[in-house]
């Protein structure tokens, strides 16, 4: 059965993020890291606005390639904005958005 | 040039073990002791148990390469920091818990020595390899908690640790930053510099 969000995005497609946008990579369990499949307002956007887009992406199946998943919650995730930096060997050209789990452990 | 080390536990262990060949000293700082544990995640051998973890090291290093570690077990406070750190060209965060690392940061900001950050979640599913200009404390859970338990997560530790010591040597060599988010299956480098 096709996911009608996936036969419109499908998982290898790549749009061109714009200056003010922003590709959003959550990585939420293990062996799990994907992008949302379409670039958020960067410049005018908050961390929790990203927040919310993504969890609200996750639960409703709006990721191509990943089930829906009414459970998932990012409430405690860091979320950290990385302006693109291509002045940079190897720096970004185009602005992320990361939402991860917090680290504050190295033992 | 001379590298501190601030915790020699699953990371800090395994990021030394990793700079054997850099051109440089290495300092190991932790107040720990080997426990048989340890030996099941980190960098440390039965031989060493009941020893501090960097005489531990220390004799793990030079019994196995010969090479030679500057041997501090202290637990790094305010008011032995200057003494352990400020001869260090290099300053590498291995540490366990917030208020250390909050101590080592205001250390390095204040006295403009570079620093390199190592830390992973709970789980073992993320991990951050951060130069310090964009290295936010993350003050969550408790201070040496289950990551390291059973050698669960020793792999991926192990992968965080080869990528703080890649960041490590192309410092060292080129002076170029960079600065890494790893998971088990994905690595993106976030900065560069």
């Amino acid at each position: 059965m096709t996911n009608e969000v996936t036969a419109i995005v499908p998982a290898t497609a790549r749009l061109v993020a714009g200056p003010d946008e922003a590709w959003v990579t959550v990585t939420y369990k293990e062996a799990d890291t994907f992008d949302l499949p379409r670039p958020v307002p960067f410049t005018h956007g908050t961390k929790e606005q990203w927040r919310a887009w993504a969890q609200e992406m996750m639960r409703t199946g709006g990721i191509p390639g990943r089930p829906m998943d009414l459970n998932a919650d990012l409430s405690n995730f860091s979320v950290e904005p990385v302006p693109r930096d291509p002045t940079h060997p190897g720096g970004l050209d185009f602005n992320r958005v990361l939402i991860r789990p917090k680290t504050d452990y190295g033992c | 040039m001379l590298i501190a080390v601030v915790g020699v536990g699953a990371l800090g262990a395994q990021v030394v073990a990793l700079l054997r060949n850099v051109r440089a000293t290495i300092r190991v700082i932790d107040f720990d002791r080997v426990e048989a544990k340890n030996t099941e995640s980190q960098f440390h051998g039965r031989p060493g148990n009941g020893k501090p973890k960097v005489v531990a090291l220390g004799s793990l290093m030079d019994f196995l390469w010969g090479v030679k570690l500057q041997q501090r077990p202290h637990r790094l406070t305010s008011d032995n920091v200057r003494e352990l750190l400020s001869d260090a060209n290099l300053v590498i965060d291995c540490l366990d818990n917030a208020p250390s690392r909050t101590i080592v940061q205001n250390f390095v900001r204040a006295n403009s020595v570079p620093c390199l950050h190592g830390a992973v979640d709970a789980n073992g599913t993320c991990g951050r390899v951060y130069w310090d200009e964009r290295f936010e404390i993350e003050p969550v859970g408790a201070p040496g908690a289950a990551t390291c338990e059973n050698g669960e997560h020793l792999p991926f530790l192990t992968v965080v640790a080869a990528y703080i010591a890649h960041s490590t040597k192309e410092f060292v060599a080129k002076q170029r930053r960079f600065s890494y988010q790893v998971t088990p299956t994905s690595t993106i480098l976030v900065y560069a510099s």
